[in-house]
């Protein structure tokens, strides 16, 4: 797949924060297939499953994020800057609990700093199976954009999410970020979180995993890993616009 | 750790009455935006500013929410020793935030002086050169095989003094080291010298923008982060 730069009719075909809030729990968004809760073994693919409405969870944060006022400063500053940033793009699926963390918050710093925000399904009628983007086998999705901006690590690359890339007005690429702040050890957490303990079932397992993550996202620890995404985009692209070499 | 030596350092009022007194101010100091190496005989009085900081420093509602969850977990953390010293940026960035922290958590926070008469330029102290030589030895930072006196140095600790975290220097999202080489380089036509004094005029202006307070809060972000999963995994961070 070729790696084509955004354009901007290619920007300009993702929704606003608002259009995003609508179709989240929207028909058409319900009927397409989400991750059903298990990865497969490669680890970068999911198995499909229902799709629930998080919309109001999408409200909901979206309604109580509160940007401090240093990074309001922070993004109004780097918005004024010759070359700043101008544009957001961002790639989400509902389902993520990631996402959900960070779309609301990255709506209120486009917001902040006058940004053009326009979000992208990763996927189509199908969540992807596996660990690479293929938009010949996943029509309707945004593959061919997800495949710009793979997550790679020492284990290898991967359609993560979200991903939110800031964009000088002139489509140059300032920052991306991709799935979490460095911050939040997810892998770590969630690896506790499933693992068996003494005497218990698979299935208690399974249950005491899945109530344990949502407390999580339903805690204190998600606003600080949201903020903390923020903090982590207006450091780098302060460090882009100042011309610090990477 | 023990009570008794913790008991030693200051409370943050203490300590920001310290910076201001004559004892302190006789003390040679630091001070990067006048450019060279930024050595002085005396040291800046920083004592309104530390208040002006404190006045100003506003953890949010999630930060105050998380470090009192995290003070009521059995083995949370309870103490914060902090190492310093005023003429670093890094410390007045930080220490206002992490006074509020302590105040949000009701945590004990001490905070101890890293050097004596001189300053540490290189290395550790030895033994005995200052008063809290030892602490700065046993808190040490150690990078690329080579042990640092860095300040500032967070400690966290149990009521039991159990630690469970070391916040060393500055939040890892700001890249200090290439920060400070890029606006200390020459630009074309300057000599070294002016570019280090243009650079540390740069980096004064850097202090005062909002970014600066953006790291205090990645500061407390990562703290608050790495107790969590301590208390939650159990484990140290790698």
């Amino acid at each position: 797949m070729a790696d084509a730069p955004v354009t901007a009719q290619r920007f300009a075909k993702g929704m606003t924060f608002d259009e995003y809030l609508k179709y989240v729990g929207s028909p058409e968004n319900l009927a397409r297939e989400a991750f059903g809760g298990v990865y497969l073994p490669d680890g970068g693919a999911a198995h499909g499953g229902p799709r629930k409405d998080n919309s109001p969870i999408f409200r909901d944060r979206y309604a109580k994020a509160r940007l401090t006022e240093q990074q309001t400063a922070a993004i109004k500053w780097l918005a004024a800057q010759p070359n700043g940033p101008a544009k957001i793009l961002v790639i989400s699926e509902d389902w993520s609990s990631d996402c959900r963390r960070d779309v609301p918050w990255l709506a209120r710093l486009a917001e902040a700093g006058g940004l053009e925000l326009r979000i992208f399904n990763r996927d189509g009628s199908k969540v992807l199976g596996q660990r690479r983007p293929d938009i010949a086998k996943y029509p309707g999705s945004n593959h061919d954009l997800m495949a710009q901006f793979l997550k790679k690590d020492e284990r290898g690359e991967w359609a993560s999410l979200p991903v939110a890339v800031v964009f000088a007005k002139d489509f140059k690429e300032l920052h991306r970020y991709i799935e979490f702040p460095a911050i939040y050890r997810k892998d770590a957490i969630r690896a506790q979180h499933v693992a068996r303990r003494a005497g218990e079932s698979e299935e208690a397992a399974k249950k005491r995993s899945a109530e344990e993550f949502l407390a999580l996202q339903n805690s204190p620890f998600f606003d600080i890993w949201a903020s903390a995404g923020i903090d982590e985009i207006l450091s780098g692209v302060h460090e882009r616009v100042t011309g610090v070499p990477r | 750790m023990t009570p008794e030596r913790f008991a030693k350092g200051m409370t943050f009022d203490e300590y920001v009455r310290f910076t201001g007194s004559p004892e302190n101010l006789a003390r040679p100091g630091l001070d990067v935006r006048r450019g060279g190496r930024g050595l002085l005989d005396r040291r800046v009085d920083w004592s309104a500013y530390f208040r002006d900081r404190y006045a100003k420093a506003r953890l949010g509602e999630a930060e105050v929410a998380a470090i009192r969850w995290l003070a009521a977990q059995p083995g949370g953390p309870a103490k914060i020793l902090f190492i310093g010293e005023d003429w670093s940026s890094d410390v007045r960035r930080d220490l206002p935030y992490l006074a509020r922290l302590a105040e949000a958590g009701g945590l004990e926070l001490r905070v101890f002086p890293r050097d004596g008469a001189t300053i540490v330029m290189k290395g550790l102290p030895e033994p005995g050169d200052s008063a809290n030589a030892d602490l700065v030895r046993e808190y040490a930072h150690e990078k690329n095989g080579q042990k640092f006196a860095t300040v500032p140095v967070a400690v966290f600790y149990a009521k039991d003094f159990t630690e469970l975290y070391r916040y060393v220097e500055y939040p890892a999202i700001y890249h200090k080291d290439r920060i400070y080489e890029h606006y200390r380089s020459a630009r074309p036509g300057e000599t070294a010298d002016e570019g280090r004094a243009r650079g540390g005029r740069e980096l004064g202006v850097m202090f005062e923008s909002p970014f600066y307070d953006v790291w205090a809060h990645a500061a407390i972000a990562e703290i608050l982060s790495a107790l969590h999963e301590r208390l939650v995994i159990g484990g140290h961070r790698g």
